[in-house]
């Protein structure tokens, strides 16, 4: 205690005035510095919110149930009976809320079209595009075909007259296979298309790059010292000439590389004409439709017949065992069956669609912001009527649209992430809490973890990326050749369709072959995969995938969740092990009926935190996990079965929200009409994340002061 | 209680036959279980170097080959000679940028008074588009009627209409311009004066009108900008400046030629190298691919192929002659350079001829850079004397080309370069930057809420900063580039904080933007660990020092602070880690410049920033991958010492 009298002796207290202000003043400074911490988040989150509020009132629920989308910002005449399908209106007001006054005498009118439906069954032939077609007018139709026919009957249609010419050769074959199709009066004209060879000796010469090209399909033997670029066609470089050749070309190589008066060509010792005479022969193909073998059609592709049919792998077979009943427009109904004598249809039934289409009027020019669905769907239905014209044209990648993919991508990423990181972070928890001695062993599993906990997420990421994406095994009847180890399990295999061969690009191999030999011949043939009945456990990597991606985040934030899962173990009284054991319960049963359920709370709050840590986390998924861009969401579009497609699944890149919010914000150009994606998807995310973390926080604090054993 | 005999079928616990197997019961199993688990943080850590050491161990070897192959070819060579032009290039363009930046101040507002005019253009008639087109119409259909001679009523009524067209127009012109202003310019550091808005206004609605793209008020401010402009450069300091421009300006030009032939010669030369380096692996794949080959034509042509490969490595000696026969010539030619350079510092006016501010730091650049540039060009005039393509690369020329490296070039057509220099300092700068902002109001905060709040704010302050640090980094990197990058740079011009070094800040996208970002991401890791660290001062040194006649704030400044100082800097050393390995603001708000930061409110990229933005495009097993788990090595070894320190530091601690 400080006398009044003697101010001087005290340490601390000078003089009474002045402390007290400069006592006031530091303080204040105190209080300033916290406050400003929390006014600036009031700021951040004030903004946010501000900005991205309306976005989300304006789009409403399509901004959570849309994927994202190119946003098309269109410069559009003012018309009246502008048609659209009643589900892209209202997506279409909503993405000009600002000026929706602009739309007026809106009125409901309906549109039919007929729809054809009929069977197919087993054995029925096709051809690949119109196979294709079917399938995209049929939602949930994928044939997964295991044969092509190359022998039985495709067609084929001509408008209009048409005049074929056919170089000899081609014109005997196809007399051969097909020889009503030829009429009588053929013209046939000769012409000499001479051939040359040249002898080249051997030395070193300037080339140019034409002539450099020109040579390439030839059988001369050159070397050059360095290689051309794409870039420079006036470059001249040496090439060198090993041994003196004769080699035999065509005029129009002959005229490219060893023409005298062309700079950079190559000098010839040795020049001799052969005389090459050629016959063309002409025809007229009458308007109608040809029924024809693949292989006629093949000759005739060439000289302008079109069709979808693939003439070189051949038409499909369906392998359906029961069958199947499809439908698809009726106008193209009729194409598809003269176009595929094969096919075996039955039940064919009409039946009219109406649809509800929304006629309205602009009042005005106006610029419209069109996601690229709505602008697709306003196009095609104006397309005969012209009263939706477009001035002109810009597009926004993934500014129009919603959130769903990502959404879902960040979803599934945290639950994968989070089972393998509870599962494991627990069991660690239990073990370092309940089971282990201090010792050596613990000393390092903890100095471990401090340091996990202090390497930075971009590390994870080329850690994941190292083990997950490129290295991690997995089962799998097709392995990739570039593997990095392939370890056969058995040769059970089941059977791989000819789809998924053609798809993947796998090389079927016989089973007598090595593994090294498989790699060998299908590197040779441009294949990535091969297959030769046995099943392999292969490491070759997950791919940038979901399963890699929560992998990652979850190696990431199990120091979180071991530390604070220990946390609440500690908690529970030492009384209750000891009673439970006391009572002859073995360790692990008084760890499951005495211990765990206590630290169950404490448990909870450790995952709610880790979902906190994990859902934030762009750095980690960037390479592991995330795309840009993806068309469809990630349950759809998987056409295996059973466990197949519980792999495929996992094995499939997801979008996710704080990878999207990186695209918008980072990646793309900044303009007005990326602001509203931008705003909203940072909102709903931060929506999402803040809404753990309050829980967490808020669970923490109840933990704190109500659980006292 | 009493035993019962048979306790054994009584006790629920008690199971009598226990399988087991090589002596591991269901018990010991569930141990071993728990424990591989626990074992696991082990195994992550120890993969995770083995994983970037693995990627990144043949690094150094790759790269010193590269960098021979860089010395062999001449491009060592062409490279010195071209880094002097580089160096003297900065010169004029230095000087061209600090007479603008001077006509941009000293015009003031009047300097932007005609990109707002084309600004409010652009906007209102975009707002008026739909009126346009009608007035559009009209004219035509008016102008049509007139050609065909058509009946006079009908002229007049066709004039009617356009008349009203034009009303319309002119009345919507009017309207959407009421709703510019100077807040709604998308460019927000524009200086604007309110005495030019109603004249900007009226003369856009006149060019409308007329369809003129000038009108008087623009032409009448060009001709002040344009007198004034003269007049200023008329003054002697711009004069000389101009003068030492043209210095500077005059040898480029030659120089630029001698150069580029010395680099065509090299460019050939590293083609011939590339190609001879890979001949034997093509070779390999074709032979093998003939071997494989399914028809005779595929084999004879893969055979075809495999014979046209070149096996003869280049003569460099001969390729490399015309480059040691010009150095007579670049003797010649750098002694001009060198001369003009003199000539041109000779005649720069003095920096307090310079009002802007941004224009001074030009002027000083080109001050640091005459200090400097004749000795660069006299070592590199050396180096290029006793330039020998034989001579050999040693390893640790690679390690240094790494660690000290001042280049991180990639996907370059000449050579790329993989110098961590600029990378690392960016890290560092960011860090520093953030952790200085961040430090007061972390530690501050912290000692306020545990010592000084009431119990009402410490239940709202804390949990309120834990949440803060659950906010996403890349929420926070959009705030910067959406929202802080325009503020800053708009406040930072203004004439009260001219006096901190580095300001006006020149672009949105700056060291200072992100590092104030992460300083915030800081704040919650380093607010709770010295909060914790203020908790475990024992209460008696408190009580003591109170005793004592201390008020509570000296009890807090002279007896709390000292006794857990260390803690503090644990919590320090903890956020800067935590900031340092931090990826996404530094990726999206640093601005991505690769080059050492002069200043704090320069452009840098970062280490973690490259990683993200880079590895992504990388093929598995090259040079660039490499590089890119070297660096992410260098990241982790750094991030791993700064905890480590940070954890001794608070284990002392925490047994004193």
């Amino acid at each position: 205690m400080s006398t009044p009298d003697s101010p001087q002796d005290n340490p601390f207290c000078k003089s009474k005035e002045t402390h007290k202000s400069k006592e006031n003043a530091i303080r204040a400074l105190f209080i300033i510095a916290t406050y400003i911490i929390l006014i600036s988040a009031a700021f951040i989150f004030g903004d946010i919110i501000a900005k991205g509020a309306p976005v989300l009132m304006s789009k409403g629920w399509s901004f959570i149930f849309k994927k994202p989308q190119t946003l098309n910002v269109v410069e559009v005449e003012k018309a009246d009976n502008i048609e659209i399908p009643e589900k892209n209106f209202d997506s279409l007001i909503r993405s000009n809320a600002k000026h929706s006054d602009i739309f007026n005498n809106i009125k409901e009118v309906q549109r039919q079209h007929q729809v054809t439906t009929f069977s197919l069954s087993s054995g029925s032939i096709i051809g690949e595009g119109y196979l294709k077609n079917l399938e995209k007018q049929n939602p949930g139709f994928y044939l997964r075909y295991d044969q092509r026919d190359l022998n039985s009957e495709v067609a084929f249609t001509i408008e209009s007259d048409k005049n074929i010419t056919l170089r000899g050769p081609e014109f005997a074959a196809l007399k051969e296979l097909d020889p009503e199709l030829i009429p009588a009066d053929t013209e046939t004209k000769e012409r000499n298309l001479s051939k040359f060879q040249v002898t080249i000796a051997a030395g070193e010469y300037p080339i140019g790059k034409a002539a450099h090209d020109a040579l390439v399909p030839t059988k001369l033997i050159f070397q050059m010292r360095q290689t051309f670029a794409d870039d420079e066609p006036d470059k001249i470089n040496q090439v060198i000439i090993p041994s003196t050749q004769t080699i035999t070309v065509e005029a129009s190589v002959f005229f490219a590389a060893f023409d005298e008066d062309e700079r950079g060509t190559l000098p010839i010792t040795e020049q001799k004409d052969i005389p090459n005479k050629v016959d063309f022969n002409s025809f007229a193909l009458k308007a109608g439709s040809y029924s024809v073998t693949p292989q006629v059609l093949a000759i005739l592709e060439k000289h302008g017949a079109a069709s979808l049919h693939n003439t070189t792998l051949g038409s499909i077979v369906f392998n359906n065992e029961e069958a199947l009943t499809l439908s698809t427009p009726s106008d193209e109904f009729d194409i598809l069956k003269k176009a595929n004598p094969g096919l075996l249809i039955s039940d064919v039934s009409q039946r009219d669609v109406s649809t509800t289409f929304i006629n309205f009027s602009l009042s005005k020019d106006a610029e419209l912001r069109l996601d690229i669905d709505d602008y697709e769907a306003i196009t095609l239905s104006n397309k005969e009527s012209g009263n939706f014209k477009a001035l002109s044209e810009k597009t926004h990648s993934y500014s129009g649209g919603g959130i769903l993919g990502p959404i879902a991508g960040t979803a599934l990423l945290v639950a994968i992430c989070m089972i393998v990181a509870l599962s494991t972070g627990i069991a660690t928890s239990v073990y370092l809490n309940e089971y282990a001695a201090k010792g050596k062993f613990i000393s390092t599993v903890r100095l471990a973890m401090l340091n996990l906990a202090g390497v930075p997420s971009i590390v994870f990421g080329l850690f994941g990326l190292g083990l997950f994406v490129i290295l991690a095994p997995t089962f799998t009847s097709q392995p990739n050749i570039e593997s990095k180890l392939i370890i056969p399990i058995a040769p059970l295999a089941s059977d791989i369709g000819a789809r998924e061969v053609e798809n993947k690009k796998v090389y079927v191999a016989e089973e007598s072959l090595s593994t090294s030999e498989v790699r060998d011949l299908a590197a040779a043939n441009g294949s990535t995969r091969f297959y030769d009945g046995w099943n392999y456990i292969s490491f070759q990597g997950w791919g940038t995938c979901m399963l890699a991606g929560g992998f990652t985040l979850a190696i990431m934030v199990l120091p979180v969740i071991i530390t604070s899962c220990e946390e609440s173990l500690s908690a529970v009284p030492m009384g209750f092990r000891e009673a439970s054991l006391a009572l002859g319960a073995s360790k692990w049963q008084s760890i499951r009926t005495a211990v765990l359920p206590y630290a169950f709370p404490g448990i909870l709050t450790a995952s709610i935190l880790g979902i906190t840590r994990v859902a934030g986390e762009t750095a980690p998924i960037m390479f592991t996990a995330a795309v840009a861009e993806r068309s469809d969401l990630p349950w759809q579009g998987i056409n295996s079965t059973g466990l197949d497609a519980f792999v495929n699944f996992l094995q499939q890149s997801v979008q996710a929200l704080p990878y999207h919010i990186y695209t918008v914000a980072g990646r793309i150009p900044q303009s007005e009409y990326t602001e509203p994606m931008q705003y909203g998807s940072v909102l709903v995310f931060m929506m999402i994340v803040m809404t753990f973390a309050g829980f967490s926080v808020w669970l923490r604090i109840r933990i704190r002061n109500k659980i006292k054993w | 209680m009493k035993a019962s005999k048979h306790s054994d079928n009584k006790n629920p616990f008690h199971n009598s036959k226990e399988f087991k197997l090589m002596g591991i019961g269901k018990q010991e199993a569930i141990r071993y279980f728990f424990g591989g688990n626990a074992t696991l943080a082990i195994i992550v850590i120890a993969m995770i170097i083995l994983f970037l050491v693995y990627h990144s161990y043949s690094f150094f070897p790759q790269y010193r080959e590269k960098l021979e192959l860089y010395r062999k070819s001449g491009q060592e060579f062409t490279d010195f000679a071209s880094e002097q032009l580089t160096a003297q290039k900065e010169l004029s363009s230095l000087a061209i940028q600090a007479r603008e930046y001077e006509i941009q101040f000293r015009l003031g507002a009047l300097y932007n008074v005609r990109p707002i005019h084309a600004e409010f253009k652009r906007e209102t008639l975009k707002l008026i588009s739909s009126e346009r087109k009608e007035y559009e119409r009209e004219k035509t259909r008016l102008n049509d009627l007139k050609d065909d001679e058509a009946k006079p009523e009908l002229i007049a009524a066709a004039q009617d209409v356009y008349e009203q067209a034009k009303q319309k127009l002119e009345a919507a012109t009017v309207a959407a311009l009421e709703t510019l202003d100077y807040s709604t310019l998308a460019n927000k550091s524009w200086k604007t004066d309110p005495q030019y808005i109603e004249p900007i206004r009226a003369s856009v609605v006149e060019s409308i009108m007329t369809g003129t793209f000038s009108t008087d008020f623009v032409a009448n401010i060009k001709a002040q900008e344009d007198k004034l402009i003269e007049e200023i450069d008329a003054t002697p300091a711009m004069q000389e400046l101009a003068e030492a421009r043209k210095s500077f300006l005059a040898p480029q030009r030659t120089f630029d030629k001698f150069v580029s032939s010395l680099r065509k010669v090299a460019s050939t030369n590293k083609s011939q190298a590339v190609t001879y380096t890979s001949a034997f692996a093509r070779k390999e794949a074709l032979e093998k691919k003939a071997s494989f080959a399914q028809s005779d034509a595929a084999r004879e042509q893969a055979e075809i192929e495999a014979a046209r490969v070149l096996m003869v490595e280049p003569d460099y000696a001969s390729l490399n002659k015309p480059l040691y026969e010009s150095l007579p010539k670049h003797k010649e030619m750098l002694a001009e350079l060198s001369s003009k350079t003199a000539e041109g510092f000779a005649h720069m006016p003095d920096i307090s001829n310079f009002e802007a501010k941004v224009a001074q730091r030009r002027v000083r650049q080109i001050e640091e850079i005459e200090d400097s540039i004749s000795n660069l060009f006299e070592e590199k005039r050396r180096q290029m004397e006793t330039w020998d393509h034989r001579k050999p690369l040693a390893m640790s020329t690679a390690v240094t080309g790494f660690f000290m490296g001042t280049k991180w070039v990639t996907n370059s057509s000449w050579q790329d370069f993989y110098g961590i220099l600029p990378l690392l300092a960016g890290s560092v700068c960011v860090a520093i930057v953030a952790v200085l902002i961040a430090i007061p109001f972390a530690v501050g905060g912290a000692i306020y809420v545990n010592r000084l709040a009431t119990p009402g704010e410490q239940k709202f302050i804390k949990p309120v900063i834990e949440f803060i640090g659950a906010i996403p980094s890349i929420v926070l990197a959009f705030f910067g580039v959406v929202v802080l990058g325009e503020l800053l740079q708009t406040q930072s011009q203004s004439a009260f904080l001219s006096w901190i070094p580095g300001f006006p800040v020149e672009g949105r996208l700056t060291i200072l933007n992100a590092g104030i970002l992460l300083a915030f991401m800081a704040i919650p890791t380093i607010f709770t660990l010295a909060e914790d660290a203020l908790n475990n001062v024992p209460k008696s040194f408190k009580e003591a020092s109170l005793a004592l006649g201390a008020t509570p704030l000296q009890t807090v400044l002279h007896v709390i602070i000292p006794s857990c100082a260390s803690g503090v800097i644990a919590a320090i050393l903890l956020g800067f880690g935590r900031i340092i390995g931090e990826t996404m603001v530094v990726l999206l708000v640093m601005g991505g410049r690769i080059a050492i930061p002069k200043s704090f409110t320069d452009p840098a990229h970062s280490m973690t920033g490259i990683l993200a933005q880079e590895i992504g495009e990388v093929d598995e097993g090259s040079l660039h991958w490499g590089a890119l788990f070297m660096v992410g090595l260098v990241l982790f070894v750094i991030a791993l010492s700064l905890n480590y320190i940070a954890q001794t530091t608070l284990r002392k601690f925490a047994k004193r």
